[in-house]
């Protein structure tokens, strides 16, 4: 019943946090400038980033959804605009290297985890106040 | 030739003959080489030392008969900012990074034990010095000379004319240069066989990772006070350099206590050691190429070659050393049970290395696009955003667990009741933000934070309770003097907590607006209300400048006037840069940037960062959690005298 519960709290939050209508700040952080600078549209304040925010806002008041305006910015200017690749061919590799990563991480974890002879030498904390000349070390 | 490059040439032969000395020395047996290895290496310093001394006096003399003096300073540039110009340009940088491998190598001379381990190190550390040194005499050299003597220079770019900028690049540098001893200390002890290593280089790790935050927090003081676009951090190649080496460093710092503890672990820190030089170069590298585009690169330069043969001979090397000696570092069993201390190190070590792999990926992806598709793709922050902000709040999770668990092993009963309050805390977090209308990553950043600071201030209470009834009347700060790393440890996890919090404020909770205000007419922003009272114009010999005066006023009360500033220079390419005006609350900031301007309005960009300060407050505390721990034991070892006759008593 508690664990009912907690799974309908985390859906209600992440509900929460999806179900809002497409804002300028959305896309912005998506698309670079196209002035050149190289910087996100939100973080560069000069006249050709003021005009492309125009452009959007325009494309949300006509109630365009995100990838529509994403979609239109790219036929526009080029995919040069993207902040980031598209998540297909060459570059989804971009996107599963991280997934393949931490899986292969805890597939190692895994195996460290069940091997448990180890032995026990010292508490790390307190061999600071001893003189690791004296310690007897392996050689 | 100039007298600053025939002493740098002096540094060169100098290195060439103490790395041959080393050499020779450790494989003949023969200690008197050693010794001259040793003078050499205090040779090679004193001649760096007096090479850069030559150039910052070139600079504070505007004698541009030097290239690089010509190309980076000016008549006009004040004293303070012609001595930082001095690593301004590639050339300065790389003699700056000489100069602080020699004087690693001197204080590793004068302060550790002179045995086989140190033999190895020193030897390793002059093969890397040699390597800086010979791009130094000859494709970096930073005394070209022009032949003539230009009126004046270039002069330095303003944005590099900040005390942050003063402090960024040492400071960086000093973390850089101190990866390259660590790197050394891992390899030699690998190749001499010897656990010690991870003993003595703790100091060391310790010391670079300090440096390392450091430069990492005035770079990104820089970004927000100076670059004017109202961040900290833009996840470009040149940042993410600088990141790349702190994870991988923060992951040994850990997992080093495991090798101690359990003599495991040998090749994974070995591994660590190598990843965190290996991205240092790459980071010197991909800074000064211009091969990844970036807004902090130095252009295009013939470094290519040299540094692309260091990044594959430094593999090399590793991974033959590795070959040799895999009877030594052969695995062995670290773990006795999974809800200890050692088994959160393994996955803290997997996040900051997933991170770190993360974004090295990220940052040489575009180059991996152009290979195969012939296009250059552009890795924003919305990738790193969606792919660390996970890592990061498990992180911080686990900051928690490690606090928790002890070593060794943990019965359920004890964990149940280790971990009861910070669970409290943390659905404590989770029902105040949805009730304060938070969005959903805030929640759960406010809800992990409280979690893990939790565990925290819990275990601070019971160690008092324990210390007290263990050492009696010692005093609680002898108590903790004597575990220095271990509240060292738990002092930086407190930084890091205030780091986080503050990042995270200021991507889910930033606020901002373009506004054009009228002059006279309040406009309210937030709980501020702004009026343009005047425009402000200013010409010098130096820049012209266009400022806008603005009263901030709040509740009634007249907080101050604020001077957001567009400032045109007119030496060099005659840039514009934006002075933005900072007004802190803390842990907020509001933050103006000006866009532009006439007698009767002002464009700008208002912000309100919400806990900004938490991440310069976190960086602080974190460096003095390393500084705690990195208290030498002699200083204190006279305050536990007490604590032994308690001790003696009691056993």
């Amino acid at each position: 019943m508690k664990l009912k519960a907690v799974i309908v709290l985390f859906l209600l939050l992440i509900a929460g946090g999806k179900a809002l209508a497409v804002t300028l700040d959305d896309i912005q952080s998506d698309v670079l400038c196209t002035c050149g600078c190289g910087m996100i549209l939100k973080s560069c304040e000069c006249g050709t980033a003021a005009k492309l925010r125009e452009e959007i806002n325009q494309m949300i008041s006509s109630g365009m959804t995100k990838e529509e305006i994403i979609a239109e910015l790219q036929s526009t200017y080029g995919k040069e605009i993207l902040a980031n690749p598209p998540k297909e061919g060459v570059f989804a590799g971009l996107w599963y290297y991280p997934v393949v990563l931490i899986s292969a991480g805890l597939i190692v974890l895994y195996v460290i985890l069940k091997r448990r002879r180890s032995e026990w030498y010292a508490d790390p904390d307190e061999i600071i106040n001893e003189d690791y000349e004296d310690l007897e070390l392996e050689h | 030739m100039d007298i600053g490059y025939i002493f740098l040439f002096i540094a060169f032969i100098s290195t060439l003959y103490s790395t041959a000395a080393y050499y020779f020395g450790i494989k003949e047996k023969r200690a008197s080489y050693l010794k001259n290895g040793e003078k050499a290496i205090y040779l090679s310093a004193a001649t760096t030392l007096v090479s850069s001394a030559l150039l910052v006096y070139y600079f504070l003399t505007d004698n541009f008969r030097i290239e690089y003096v010509a190309y980076h300073s000016n008549i006009a540039l004040p004293a303070a900012y012609k001595i930082t110009a001095f690593w301004a340009g590639s050339e300065g940088s790389l003699l700056l990074w000489t100069i602080l491998i020699m004087g690693y190598a001197v204080a590793y001379v004068r302060m550790e034990k002179k045995d086989l381990l140190s033999a190895y190190t020193l030897l390793i550390v002059n093969i890397i010095a040699l390597f800086f040194l010979s791009l130094l005499i000859s494709i970096q050299n930073p005394f070209r000379d022009l032949g003539f003597m230009p009126s004046d220079g270039a002069g330095l770019n303003p944005l590099l004319q900040t005390p942050e900028m003063a402090a960024h690049p040492p400071t960086l540098f000093l973390g850089y240069a101190g990866s390259a001893i660590v790197y050394a200390l891992a390899l030699a002890g690998v190749m001499t066989a010897n656990d010690t290593w991870v003993y003595r280089g703790r100091k060391w790790i310790v010391f670079t990772w300090i440096w390392l935050t450091q430069g990492i927090f005035w770079g990104a003081l820089w970004a927000y006070d100076v670059l004017g676009w109202g961040g900290y951090w833009a996840w470009d190649p040149v940042e993410n350099s600088s990141l790349l080496p702190w994870l991988t460093l923060s992951a040994l710092m850990h997992s080093v206590m495991i090798q101690e503890a359990r003599r495991g672990m040998k090749l994974w820190n070995i591994i660590l050691a190598f990843m965190t030089f290996e991205f240092v170069i790459l980071g010197t590298y991909i800074t000064r190429s211009g091969v990844i585009s970036s807004v902090h690169a130095f252009g295009q330069s013939n470094l290519t070659p040299p540094f692309t043969f260091m990044l594959f001979a430094v593999f090399a090397i590793t991974l033959y050393i590795i070959y040799e000696r895999k009877d030594y570092i052969k695995s062995k069993d670290i773990i006795e049970a999974a809800a200890s201390k050692e088994a959160t190190f393994l996955f803290n070590n997997l996040i900051l290395v997933t991170s770190a792999l993360t974004v090295f990926w990220g940052t040489i992806f575009p180059l991996i696009s152009e290979g195969i598709t012939g296009y250059k793709v552009t890795i924003g922050p919305p990738f790193y955003n969606t792919v660390i902000t996970p890592l990061a709040f498990f992180l911080i999770i686990l900051l928690g667990l490690c606090i928790a668990f002890p070593w060794r092993r943990t019965s359920g009963k004890e964990l149940l009741k280790r971990l009861r309050l910070p669970a409290a805390a943390f659905v404590a977090g989770l029902v105040y933000s949805i009730a304060v209308g938070h969005r959903f990553e805030m929640v759960i950043a406010i809800s992990s934070f409280l979690f893990a600071i939790t565990t925290h201030l819990q275990q601070y209470i019971w160690d008092t309770a324990s210390f007290r009834e263990q050492y009696g009347n010692l005093s609680l700060i002898k108590i903790v003097l004597r575990r220095r790393r271990r509240y060292g440890g738990y002092t930086a996890h407190l930084g890091l907590l205030l780091v986080f919090i503050g990042i995270a404020g200021g991507i889910y909770a930033q606020e901002y607006e373009n506004v054009r205000l009228q002059i006279h007419q309040p406009a309210n922003f937030g709980e501020y209300t702004l009026i343009y009272s005047a425009p402000d114009y200013e010409d010098t010999p130096l820049k012209t400048t266009w400022a806008a005066k603005i009263e901030i006023w709040k509740d009634g009360r007249l907080l101050g006037v604020a001077r957001p500033a567009i400032e045109q220079y007119k030496a060099g390419n005659g840039e514009q840069i934006r002075k933005v005006y900072i007004h802190t609350e803390f842990p907020k900031d509001l933050y103006l940037i000006l866009n532009g301007i006439d007698e009767n309005s002002a464009l700008l960009t208002v912000k309100i960062e919400p806990t900004v300060n938490l991440i310069w407050l976190g960086s602080w505390v974190l460096t003095a959690g390393g500084v705690f721990a990195l208290i030498p034991r002699r200083f204190v070892r006279g305050l536990f005298e007490g604590a032994k006759k308690k001790e003696e008593v009691v056993s």
